[in-house]
């Protein structure tokens, strides 16, 4: 077998390309450690990609599970199946060497998505791989498409490990044995053992799927649908702040998310963030206006080091932030809206004698307030706090992953490991076992994703929760029962505002259902966002909620608030756009126990190994970029997490490319 | 484009010769297009370097000629429709470019405008760009004026363009270009009649409600406080002017003295709310009691202040043409303003006819011979002799009580009821945001105004001083207003029962002279001088004034000391010259030299106007040393000052400046203590 990765050995090892295991990867990279990042998969993303419609419906139907076979025929490329050995060879794509942009190019055209062109054909990933190798022919490893495997067909080649003729199945072992990979003997003599990955098929369970056809749809292709949506990055929030530092900006484009909405008894009321939003809104009163912007002059100043800025106490800053609220005299109409609307609380905010298990912190409220208020107006053609990607969440973790590959990082799609390795002795991680070469890697470092937390759990049961973990769980005391997130998204025929293209629609706690007291948020995104045909719009919604069924039920009532149905034209609100399709479904287990901030990296043992969990339930990406960069400061401690690049005078943070940026240049006046 | 810092440039050798290079061919391109134009070249490659130039610097006005004969000559000679219209479109083209250079080019602006006005172009294209432009610079008044213009020639209804309006307040209601353009179009559908009278109510009252979003949700931001300003000038504050006054009173008497220069007889004044144009004797007819007499007079309106069109004050210079008249006659004058229109403001004609009869006593009055010798006068301030008067107020302001005209209509049920309303808005704003210096200084002069304007005073001058105190503490940076606010309300208080009390009265036991003393009282601005018409001599001095102005209106002040005060230049004193009588000046212990030119005015007159100029001609011979200006320009026209008091100001010592005030005032007798008669 031709691809074998070399080097053998790596500073991390990363499995999984979800967004925090790319951010983890690229800032190993950026600090010049050498990194090797897997996926099973063929395209980038894992549980945070986004997939065209076909994909998406395949996904639904096979209950979630990744990785699925791509759905898309190609014919393996022609230049491919001829290529010697010698012309592979030419490549400079030794990890060793330093990559220009043409070749992370490459290695982005071809994984940005599975429906790419380039992609291989291998619907059953599994078996179909080691067909193609025991064809014995050397593109296999150019179907897996990927800069680490082209790399390794020409580091092995300069090893001398790869033979220029087709080889067999057993030469390939025999090689590997003189490479000291494969005989239980081999494992001995290193004093490893080996301990074989169950990873876990599906981490959703409930789907629904409303309207099976997507005949009428459009192109698939043209959709662009996330598997954890929604999610909206904050203009001044910390993913921005990453991809700058990290240079990942480059690859992407935002746009501004146009408006939120709380709905109210059927109608839909714009939440006011801005001056102008207070200042257009004429249901507020003088008094109530003066309030609220007092409120908002508060939390922009009382973390300033102005010595004059308002003081809070200590106390109030660790009561409920309902309760500051309504101290700070801010209007009763436009609480609930900063509670759910702004601060984005995902449970019901009551009073303390209502009780309730998620209240708010006064503090934690602040500061989300704080940082929405940042955000508002960061970028000079951003009009509100929240950026969208173009073309869906999933161009994040390719971002991040393309910044680690110019730095050095080496990437291999469609490479599934068999085992993880371990010290006799001691049980510390030493390395993995990839499944399809069979080849040993070897690492002291290691970061999976939620599908591997299980199996990691058990190989290095040694020692479970990380210290932080562990200490976050004591304070809070008992074990909170683990919320659950459901999550739908809806294909509608038209805006719910006609005006307006992407936006928010929140339903806070008890409008649509008393069962739950998880809030309802509904994203809306268009073709500006290039995640859907023309005229057509997506809706991702989502809530936690403790029952599944009961949640997953709450969104299909907040679809109808929103939408008419396909076949019920005759009470159709001509004014509502119709739904034309919708899936529904619930993530498996977020997160145990009860530390806040490491709900996603669940375990760092002993410094070595680290999992990451699903995508959390919040609508920003803050909780996912701490835990990364938890999980990285665990892992290299004495590194710094994507050192600033020094200030030159002609970059500013502005540089910071806007779709909107690129088209007032055009033609100005 | 707003609060961002300016990048200094460095210089570096390379950077410099780069510099010089581009200025090189930017020179020959120049000469180039200047040739074109000077023969008349309008080739195709000649227009296209001409934009290159102008793409290059849009700032070239001869460039822009260039083009528009260039665009005339080539539309003269074509007939073809699509031609014309490309002509036009290039033209479009160039000044874009030119724009995007610097897009504050009035150049290029008004060349935009001038090649709309063929009428071949897409005006919708024209909205488009502009909505980039105001959508990158919101606050680009070249982009708000040319949108009203274009408003103008596409025949945009108001209410599109009050939408517009209205769309850009709400993105940022800090862009005041918006409210501006938002004022504008409401004052002209008011002026164009197309709201009615009722309507109109309406319209403000909404936009009162407008604007008090805006400094509800932010009081410290002033767009919209200048826009409630406006509103209240719609509402309350009569843009019409009416008359405050006349001399003499309605019913007195005053002396008309043949034989001296008509500008030293003041005869009859009017006084006018706002400066006013077109008094004349058309506009204000008089007609005698005995018919005869009629004849004999030639009367000529002059205005009393700097500004000869519009002045707030105006003098009737009675010039008896037969030489017929004598001592000791007296006549009956009728005199009747506003009867036939005329006379306007800038903002519209005068409210109102007002009647007045006036005695005129012929006979000499003092100043009929110029004394030959002139006794210097003692200042009030100079003397050791206690406060002491016993005569009554008549003997010095001329006549008894002075009746204080005060405004002609009261206010409406719905102005009161306005004006009631911001109060109160501004004090619950207040209430929120002790703060406010916005809502204070509203609330402020919102009390004033109602207090002038209200039937009944109710609300007390305390209350207004309390808020300027108060804005001194939060505000500093204004002081000197705040500080002016309330000396106006202290001269307020002071004069507004002038007649009652005799505390400021004071009588000379050397000259026997009545005197109105406002000393010593931290004075920094004077107003209401409609109040103390008649008044001869003057005291100000220990204050703390900067300015004269509106001291014009004396015309009868005979002695004036402003000595120990804060005038800071000889132009300061520019309406004291125009006081006619004055004898005697005392300006010891100001400032005069610290600066040349007065620095609390916000429009300096040239020093090479006419009056200077004609000054300059007839006083500058051949005399040695630097010329001052503004001492020819000031004092020149002090025809009667026989006395002046310079001592202790920067100015004094000046050598140079004595020598030329000499010449500029021949009549002067005592210099400080100095006897510099010629004589």
């Amino acid at each position: 077998m031709a691809n074998l990765i070399e080097p053998s050995s790596f500073d991390l090892i990363v499995v999984g390309t979800g967004l925090p295991q790319c951010i983890v990867a690229a800032a190993a990279a950026s600090n010049g450690h050498s990194v090797l990042h897997l996926d099973a998969c063929d395209f980038y993303g894992s549980h945070w990609s986004s997939l065209p419609l076909q994909d998406f419906s395949d996904w639904c139907h096979s209950a979630g599970q990744l990785p699925f076979p791509s759905p898309i025929q190609i014919t393996t490329p022609s230049n491919v199946s001829g290529t010697g050995a010698s012309e592979v060879s030419n490549q400079n794509v030794s990890p060793s060497f330093e990559r220009d942009t043409a070749a992370g190019e490459m290695v982005f055209q071809n994984g940005a998505l599975p429906n790419n062109g380039s992609m291989p054909s291998s619907r059953e990933f599994g078996d179909s791989f080691p067909e193609n190798s025991t064809n014995g022919t050397t593109h296999s490893f150019a179907e897996t498409s990927l800069y680490g495997s082209a790399t390794t067909a020409n580091a092995s080649l300069q090893n001398g490990f790869l033979s220029p003729e087709p080889v067999t199945h057993t030469e390939e072992i025999v090689l590997n044995t003189n490479n000291l990979s494969l005989h239980d003997s081999t494992m001995e003599e290193l004093g490893l053992q080996s301990e074989v990955v169950e990873e876990r098929s599906s981490m959703y369970q409930d789907f629904h799927i409303m309207q099976d056809s997507i005949e009428d749809l459009g192109p698939s292709r043209r959709y662009c649908l996330d598997l954890a949506g929604p999610k909206l990055a904050y203009c001044g929030g910390s993913l921005v702040d990453l991809l700058l530092r990290s240079g990942a900006n480059n690859y992407l484009e935002f746009k501004s998310l146009e408006a939120s909405f709380m709905w109210s008894n059927g109608v839909l009321l714009p939440v006011p963030s801005s001056r102008a939003d207070v200042f257009k809104d004429r249901t507020l009163i003088n008094a109530e206006k003066r309030h609220l912007m007092r409120f908002f002059k508060l939390v922009v100043e009382h973390d300033s080091s102005n010595p004059d800025a308002p003081q809070i106490s200590p106390e109030e800053l660790e009561s409920p932030f309902v309760k500051f609220l309504h101290e700070r005299q801010v209007p009763l109409s436009v609480q609930s809206m900063i509670l759910y609307a702004i601060a984005l609380s995902n449970h019901k905010q009551g009073t303390v004698e209502e009780g309730g298990s998620h209240i708010m912190k006064t503090k934690e409220g602040l500061e989300l307030l704080a940082l929405y208020l940042s955000s508002v107006g960061r970028f000079v053609n951003s009009t509100g706090a929240f950026l969208y990607p173009l073309y869906g969440q999933g161009e994040l973790p390719q971002a991040f992953s393309r910044s680690a590959a110019v730095k050095g990082a080496l990437y291999a799609l469609k490479m599934p490991i068999q085992s993880f390795l371990k010290d006799k002795v001691t049980g510390d991680f030493k390395g993995i076992k990839v499944s399809t070469t069979e080849q040993l890697i070897f690492s002291q470092k290691l970061v999976v994703g939620p599908t591997m937390l299980q199996t990691v759990c058990k190989a290095f049961n040694s020692d479970v929760l990380s210290v932080e973990g562990r200490n976050a769980a004591q304070e809070s005391g008992e074990e909170k029962e683990a919320p659950k997130v459901v999550r739908g998204i809806c294909i509608t025929d038209k805006s719910l505002r006609a005006d307006l293209c992407t936006l928010m629609v929140v339903f806070p706690p008890h409008c649509v259902t008393v069962q739950e007291n998880g809030v309802i948020r509904a994203l809306q995104l268009g073709s500006s966002v290039s995640v859907c045909p023309e005229g057509k719009f997506l809706v991702q919604l989502s809530m936690v909620c403790s029952n599944e069924s009961v949640g997953i039920e709450a969104l299909q009532r907040a679809t109808q608030f929103l939408f008419n149905s396909r076949d019920s034209s005759s009470t159709a609100d001509a004014e509502k756009p119709t739904l034309l399709w919708a899936a529904f479904y619930a993530h498996n287990e977020i997160y145990e126990g009860g530390a806040d901030v490491l709900i996603l990296c669940k375990w760092i043992l002993a410094g070595h190994v680290a999992a990451f969990g699903m995508p959390d339930e919040t609508l920003h990406f803050q909780k996912a970029v701490a835990s990364a960069e938890n999980v990285y400061k665990g892992l290299f401690p004495d590194d710094d997490f994507f050192p600033r690049p020094p200030l030159s005078p002609t970059t500013t943070t502005d540089d910071f490319v806007m779709d909107d940026m690129v088209e007032e240049n055009e033609h100005l006046v | 484009m707003h609060g961002r810092p300016r990048v200094t440039q460095t210089c570096d050798p390379a950077r410099q010769k780069h510099e010089e290079e581009k200025a090189a061919k930017f020179q020959a391109l120049l000469r180039q297009v200047l040739h074109n134009h000077r023969h008349r070249i309008f080739s195709k490659e000649a227009l296209l370097q001409n934009a290159k130039l102008l793409e290059l610097n849009p700032e070239l006005y001869t460039a822009w000629n260039y083009r528009k004969v260039a665009v005339t000559h080539l539309l003269e000679s074509q007939l073809d429709e699509a031609i014309r219209k490309s002509i036009v479109d290039n033209e479009l083209e160039v000044v874009e470019r030119a724009l995007m250079r610097n897009y504050k080019s009035y150049g290029a602006w008004h060349h935009r405008k001038w090649v709309l006005h063929f009428g071949l172009s897409n005006l919708d294209k024209e909205y488009r760009l502009l909505d980039k432009l105001l959508t990158s610079d919101a606050r680009n008044f070249h982009g708000w004026a040319y949108r009203r213009f274009l408003a103008g020639i596409s025949k945009a209804t108001e209410e599109q363009e009050l939408q517009y309006t209205i769309k850009k307040i709400n993105e940022n209601f800090s862009n005041y270009s918006a409210w501006h353009s938002r004022s504008t179009l409401l004052s002209k559908q008011l002026q164009n009649n197309i709201i009615e009278k009722d309507t109109w109510l309406k319209v403000l009252t909404e936009e009162y409600d407008l604007v008090q979003q805006a400094f509800f949700t932010e009081p410290d931001d002033q767009s919209g406080w200048f826009y409630l300003l406006w509103l209240l000038s719609q509402t309350v504050f009569p843009s019409r002017p009416f008359v405050t006054g006349f001399w003499p009173p309605n019913g007195h008497s005053n002396l008309f003295d043949p034989n001296v220069p008509s500008m030293a007889n003041c005869n009859i004044l009017i006084f006018f709310s706002l400066p006013v144009c077109g008094v004349n004797s058309e506009t204000v007819s008089m007609s005698s009691s005995s018919e005869g007499l009629n004849s004999e007079f030639k009367v000529s309106w002059i205005s009393i202040t700097d500004d000869s069109q519009f002045s707030k004050g105006w003098r009737a210079e009675l010039t008896d043409c037969n030489k017929c008249l004598e001592a000791g006659m007296s006549l009956t004058l009728n005199v009747q303003v506003g009867a036939k229109p005329g006379i306007t403001s800038r903002h519209g004609p005068l409210l109102g006819v007002h009647n007045l009869t006036v005695n005129i006593e012929l006979g000499s009055s003092s100043c009929s011979a110029p004394e030959k010798h002139y006794s210097r006068i003692t200042w009030p301030e100079e003397c050791k002799q206690t406060s002491k008067f016993e005569d009554s107020p008549n003997d010095i302001f001329g006549c008894p009580s002075l009746p204080l005209q005060r405004h002609l209509e009261p206010l409406s049920e719905w102005q009161e009821k306005t004006l009631t309303n911001q109060i109160n808005t501004c004090r619950e704003l207040l209430e929120l945001e002790n703060d406010s210096k916005w809502a204070m200084l509203m609330l402020a002069r919102l009390l004033v105004a109602y207090d002038q304007f209200a039937s009944s005073s109710e609300h007390g001058m305390d209350e207004v001083q309390q808020l300027y105190k108060r804005l001194l503490e939060v505000d500093p940076t204004h002081q000197y207003y705040y500080n002016e606010q309330l000396s106006l309300i202290r001269f307020h208080q002071i004069t507004v029962d002038l007649h009652e009390s005799s505390e400021h009265f004071w009588r000379s036991d050397q000259t026997q002279n009545l005197w109105v003393r406002f000393n010593h009282l931290s004075l920094s601005k004077l107003g209401y001088f409609e109040r103390l018409t008649g008044v001869q001599n003057l005291d100000l001095s220990k204050n703390k004034l900067q300015s004269l102005e509106g001291i014009e209106m004396l015309q009868f002040l005979v002695n004036l000391d402003v000595s120990n005060n804060h005038l800071t230049s000889i132009t300061a004193l520019r309406p004291v010259s125009h006081l006619p009588k004055l004898q005697a000046l005392n300006i010891k212990w100001n400032e005069i030299g610290k600066h040349m030119i007065d620095k609390n005015r916000y429009l300096f007159p040239t020093v090479l106007n006419n009056s200077a100029k004609k000054h300059l001609k007839n006083n500058l011979n051949k005399e040695e040393g630097p010329v001052h200006w503004e001492v020819y320009e000031i004092f020149g026209r002090m025809l009667v000052l026989r006395q002046l008091d310079i001592h202790g100001n920067p100015i004094s010592e000046n050598e140079a400046f004595r020598s030329n005030l000499l010449l500029a005032v021949p009549s002067l007798v005592w210099l400080d203590a100095e006897n510099v008669s010629t004589e």
